[in-house]
């Protein structure tokens, strides 16, 4: 199978290079998580990706593309990204944001059709926003903003999609909720998904593959049908005592600090 | 939100009524029925005839369209700077064009024609020594519009007092003041005429991008992911706002305050950003400038009072419900 995303020798940071010789590859119905502790490159690897930081060197394929060299337009039909925070201007409702997701596959006068009206809505229903289609998206929690914005990214469809610390504002029952439907999403659809986490026990859950980035190298990449004994040991790279154990009661592990 | 009366409707009657009053208060007053007779050509060739052709009319279309570029772009500088305080005086283009008249008035003749174009040149100038700095900044977006706004607008603010140290006291002097506080007393349809092009076509173009400026104010990361070249984009909407800045500063002087409140008025009024937000901001700079204008030619008797005296009159109250009595709708951070 060929990948539908490929980072090759990728270089990126802003000044001087954050992340070095950064190299992966996603298949097409794969979620990718990154981890790595804070301020090591998660979010600039990503940044470098979408050309929000300085590239230094290296290439982006999606579908075989080269996406270094597309111009942002063209760009944004392969790739989207949900950043890690958003401040939202008070007075833009939550269906004017969601239609921003038509932008992409429209000229310079957006014109909604009543097909990408039909798209707006299924995608808020599936995320359960329908609801709060006329309220002011400032307004909203952070949580409920970030299903908006996640909704908008359904609506962008792009073959590849960034995700960073997409749970950070989420309470228990959101984060599981973006989650089941990314996965299902990536897996029905295949598309690819790449998601900065901080939290191990998430990202062994929802992903499918493990990238362990440490002071902008990746060290290590990892499938998560590992057994738990070797996921602990690539664990510990990051968090030298955490312990890792099959959930006995669901798919996935529970992961914890030895005190 | 709940669907609210679209208030267009009601602006547009309220600049009408506020154009109609302009027209018929000055120092020759015209009645309503003069106006009638005039349009219906009954009244070709009398005093009234001219008073409304060549001085009122020309001026308060000026007027609307003045208030209207001071609105748009205070509108679209606080949304795309995310910043409520944000307006066209931000990218230091008022105070190009007020160096360029002083140049002219002390360095010139003086004539109008010198004024408007000295002002309007520096005022192009400080636009396109923006986008270099820009250019080659190694800022983010928002701040190196804004730091090198500060820069230019520091230069020219340098370069104004030493012209003004060098003007002769009791005639350049006085002139370069006076520009520098803004008025519509010396409209006519030649100066209109040579300038509505630059105001109108960056108005219109500004209005078909509201989508655009939207995406925007999300930051450049949602812009980039959306398809929008965050740096092509801050650079198209800032160059037309500024250009049509340039065509009303040129012919009217420096107007204060009009771009910072049009927006809050708007945003009062509306409490949605659209596309009828960046129409209302137009229009409601309109009526702004109109209203400061029949005070200016009605409270000193004879005499015409600087436009800015009488916006900075009219913004104060509003700034200070703003400021003690904001409750919601305002983001700490912004302001």
């Amino acid at each position: 199978m060929k990948p539908i995303f490929e980072v090759r020798h990728l270089s990126a940071g802003y000044d001087h290079a954050v992340v070095s010789d950064i190299s992966f590859a996603v298949f097409p119905g794969e979620v990718v998580g990154i981890l790595g502790r804070n301020g090591h490159g998660k979010t600039t690897l990503l940044r470098g990706i979408t050309g929000d930081a300085r590239r230094f060197s290296g290439e982006i394929f999606i579908n075989g593309q080269d996406c270094t060299s597309l111009a942002v337009k063209q760009q944004a039909a392969f790739l989207s990204i949900l950043p890690q925070r958003t401040q939202i201007l008070e007075g833009i409702t939550v269906q004017e944001i969601l239609k921003m997701g038509c932008y992409p596959r429209h000229g310079f006068l957006q014109v909604i059709s009543d097909q990408d009206q039909i798209k707006v809505m299924d995608a808020a229903e599936r995320l359960g926003i329908a609801d709060l289609l006329e309220q002011d998206c400032s307004k909203l929690s952070q949580g409920q903003q970030q299903m908006v914005l996640l909704c908008r990214m359904l609506i962008q469809d792009t073959p590849v999609m960034l995700l960073d610390e997409p749970d950070g504002a989420l309470d228990y029952s959101n984060k599981h909720l973006l989650f089941r439907i990314l996965h299902r999403l990536v897996q029905e659809e295949k598309k690819a998904g790449v998601l900065v986490l901080h939290d191990p026990e998430v990202a062994l859950r929802w992903c499918d593959r493990l990238l362990i980035l440490n002071e902008g190298v990746l060290l290590r990449d990892v499938n998560v049908s590992l057994a738990g004994e070797q996921l602990q040991e690539v664990l510990q790279i990051l968090y030298p005592d955490i312990q890792v154990r099959k959930n006995p009661f669901h798919k996935g592990f529970l992961c914890y600090l030895q005190e | 939100m709940p669907n609210r009366l679209n208030p267009v409707p009601m602006v547009v009657l309220a600049v009408l009524a506020v154009s109609v009053s302009s027209v018929c208060i000055g120092s020759y007053p015209l009645s309503l029925k003069d106006i009638a007779g005039i349009l219906t050509g009954q009244m070709d060739g009398t005093m009234e005839w001219r008073v409304f052709w060549h001085l009122r009319l020309p001026r308060v279309i000026m007027g609307v369209i003045s208030g209207g570029a001071l609105g748009l772009s205070g509108g679209v500088y606080q949304t795309i700077f995310r910043n409520h305080l944000a307006s066209p005086d931000l990218t230091g283009v008022a105070s190009g064009a007020s160096f360029g008249a002083a140049c002219a008035i002390v360095l010139g003749s003086g004539s109008t024609a010198q004024i408007m174009g000295g002002s309007f040149f520096m005022g192009m100038l400080s636009l396109v020594l923006m986008l270099l700095m820009v250019h080659f900044s190694r800022f983010g977006q928002t701040g190196s519009y804004i730091l090198s706004g500060i820069i230019i607008s520091s230069l020219a603010d340098a370069g104004l007092m030493l012209l003004k140290i060098l003007a002769d006291p009791e005639r350049e002097l006085a002139a370069i003041e006076f520009w520098t506080m803004g008025s519509l007393a010396s409209i006519t349809a030649e100066k209109l005429l040579s300038q509505a092009l630059f105001i109108l076509i960056p108005m219109l173009l500004l209005l078909i991008c509201y989508q655009q400026i939207l995406i925007l104010s999300l930051g450049g990361a949602h812009a980039r992911s959306l398809g929008l070249s965050p740096k092509l984009w801050y650079g198209i909407l800032l160059s037309l706002s500024t250009l049509m800045v340039v065509g009303v500063v040129s012919v009217t002087g420096v107007i204060a305050f009009v771009g910072l409140i049009a927006p809050h008025i708007t945003f009062l009024l509306y409490r949605r950003r659209n596309s009828a937000y960046f129409l209302l901001c137009t229009l409601v700079g309109g009526i702004i400038l109109l209203m400061a204008d029949i005070g200016a030619r009605s409270l000193a008797g004879g005499a015409e009072l600087p436009l800015s005296v009488l916006t900075v009159l009219l913004a104060v109250p509003l700034l200070v419900l703003l400021l003690c009595g904001r409750k919601e709708g305002y983001h700490e951070a912004n302001l």
